[in-house]
């Protein structure tokens, strides 16, 4: 079959953009974690401390666990930073028992505390 | 002649001849040339707690390195001419795929990248980039629009806050100081949402696309002399996805009347795809050219002395090959020269420096017809 028959591209690309637009207008009400094209545009100061059992583990040991520094700042809604731990705890499994907390600043206002036990 | 045509197309500085536009491929080149420098290929995550959870089904180190390959692959081949397109979307399909991953990892200035390749492996042969043109004016409506939902940007409160965690400019500090609490952070705010609600349909218009492209250089370029930062690889991205938006003409028509041996040499040695046509009969003008003594047809139009220059500067692959290898080159950290020399480009080439040496810089022949857009 020749290109010109079908414009399978032409498609592709369509879908491609329809998905992106629906994402666009449609995540920051429905799925704030979701990726929207929105770069830059919040900034989440935040710290994140994890206790399993009766030991509080280190910095790094953070770090490791979800690929991000333990402190620091994160450039993008405070709902992808909550998702990416509350899915690495439910990847991690029950046990051992541990309490996760993140306290988080955003765009400067005062700070806030999420936490969540597992299991 | 078909042998001689295949080895010029291995040249990975021509842009000619391929089932793409020459603009079209050109930025493809530069996005994967910006993949290998910001290392994108060697720093593919292992798919965890990604967006997309099947990817971590797959056994993660023939994965990475699979996909490693596959994007190594699809940028050397598409630097060398070779079905750029498909190379185009299989490299933009990896990249995309890698942000999408892990969520740790994920970062919109990749996913940019990726999604203009692969809207660029969507064009349809003989077409216009209309993917890849809606794609970009999308990312600018999504950015526009997210601020414009946004409290803390309708405030200022954002902008304040990243302003002093990020700006190096100190006179920003000095006239937010001036000025009524909150002013300039509200002024920068909305300006930076009507900028680039502005692009977006600036790009949905086509006589507005250099409109958008001016636009879209001026927010970036600023961006970068306030606070030093490149965002990833979007102050390179985005600039080289603005190509989508440009059209060059098949053949330029050229005279000289005068010009020295060494122009003539230097301009068919940077003209790599032979689009340059030297002609001797047929001068739109009886007056001779000013320096460089050479005067093109660029479409309807004819360009002579500094409008020349700048038309062929912003029409040769050559050009936009050695400006990202200049503002790409690692910068000492006590000399942050990169910011300024993007400025001083950006000044050079810019509309209105166009128009001031039209008005100021004497032209031999007062009648030829002008376009303040560029090429």
């Amino acid at each position: 079959m020749s290109e010109r028959s079908f414009p399978w591209r032409s498609v592709l690309g369509s879908a491609f953009l329809a998905t992106q637009v629906a994402l666009v207008l449609v995540a920051p009400a429905l799925a704030p974690s979701l990726p929207r094209w929105a770069p830059n545009d919040t900034l989440v100061d935040y710290r994140i401390s994890v206790r399993a059992g009766s030991r509080e583990l280190s910095p790094a040991e953070v770090s490791e666990r979800y690929a991000l520094p333990a402190t620091g700042s994160f450039e993008l809604p405070k709902a992808a930073l909550l998702e990416l731990v509350r899915r690495r705890e439910e990847q991690l499994g029950p046990t051992p028992a541990r309490t996760v907390d993140v306290a988080y600043s955003v765009n400067g206002r005062p700070e806030v505390h999420w936490s969540q036990n597992a299991p | 002649m078909v042998a001689e045509r295949a080895v010029s197309l291995r040249n990975p500085f021509r842009c000619g001849g391929t089932e793409l536009p020459a603009p079209l491929l050109l930025s493809a080149k530069l996005l994967v040339l910006l993949v290998w420098r910001a290392g994108i290929g060697q720093s593919v995550p292992v798919p965890s707690n990604g967006h997309l959870p099947f990817l971590e089904l797959l056994p993660a180190a023939p994965y990475v390195l699979a996909l490693k390959a596959t994007l190594a692959v699809t940028a050397l081949a598409l630097l060398f001419n070779r079905r750029p397109r498909l190379c185009a979307l299989v490299a933009g399909a990896c990249v995309l795929g890698a942000d999408l991953s892990s969520r740790a990892y994920f970062a919109y200035n990749r996913a940019f990248l990726g999604c203009v390749l692969i809207a660029i492996g969507l064009t349809e042969a003989g077409r216009r980039p209309w993917v890849v043109r809606l794609q970009i004016a999308l990312v600018y409506f999504g950015a526009g629009f997210n601020k414009l939902t946004d409290v803390d940007w309708r405030s200022g409160r954002f902008m304040a806050v990243w302003m002093s965690r990020f700006c190096v400019q100190p006179g920003y500090a000095a006239l937010s100081g001036a000025l009524p609490d909150g002013w300039l952070s509200r002024a920068m705010s909305w300006a930076t949402i009507a900028t680039e609600l502005s692009i977006a349909v600036c790009f949905l218009v086509p006589r507005l696309h250099r409109v958008g492209i001016w636009l879209g250089l001026g927010l970036h370029t600023g961006l970068l002399v306030l606070t030093d930062r490149v965002f990833g690889v979007f102050f390179y991205a985005a600039p080289a996805s603005y190509l989508a938006f440009i059209e060059w003409p098949a053949m330029i028509p050229i005279w000289e009347s005068g010009a020295s041996e060494g122009a003539k040499s230097l301009l068919r040695r940077l003209d790599l795809d032979g689009r340059l046509e030297w002609t001797t009969s047929g001068s739109p003008s009886e007056s001779p050219p000013p320096w460089p003594f050479l005067r093109i047809r660029w479409g309807e139009r004819t360009r002579e002395g500094l409008e020349l220059v700048r038309t062929l500067l912003l029409a040769t692959p050559l050009s936009f090959f050695g400006g990202f290898a200049v503002l790409t080159i690692p910068q000492p950290a006590s000399i942050h020269f990169r910011k300024w020399i993007a400025l001083a480009i950006l000044i050079a080439l810019s509309p209105p420096t166009a128009w001031l040496a039209r008005r100021f810089v004497p032209r031999a022949n007062s009648e030829s017809e002008t376009d303040p857009s560029p090429a």
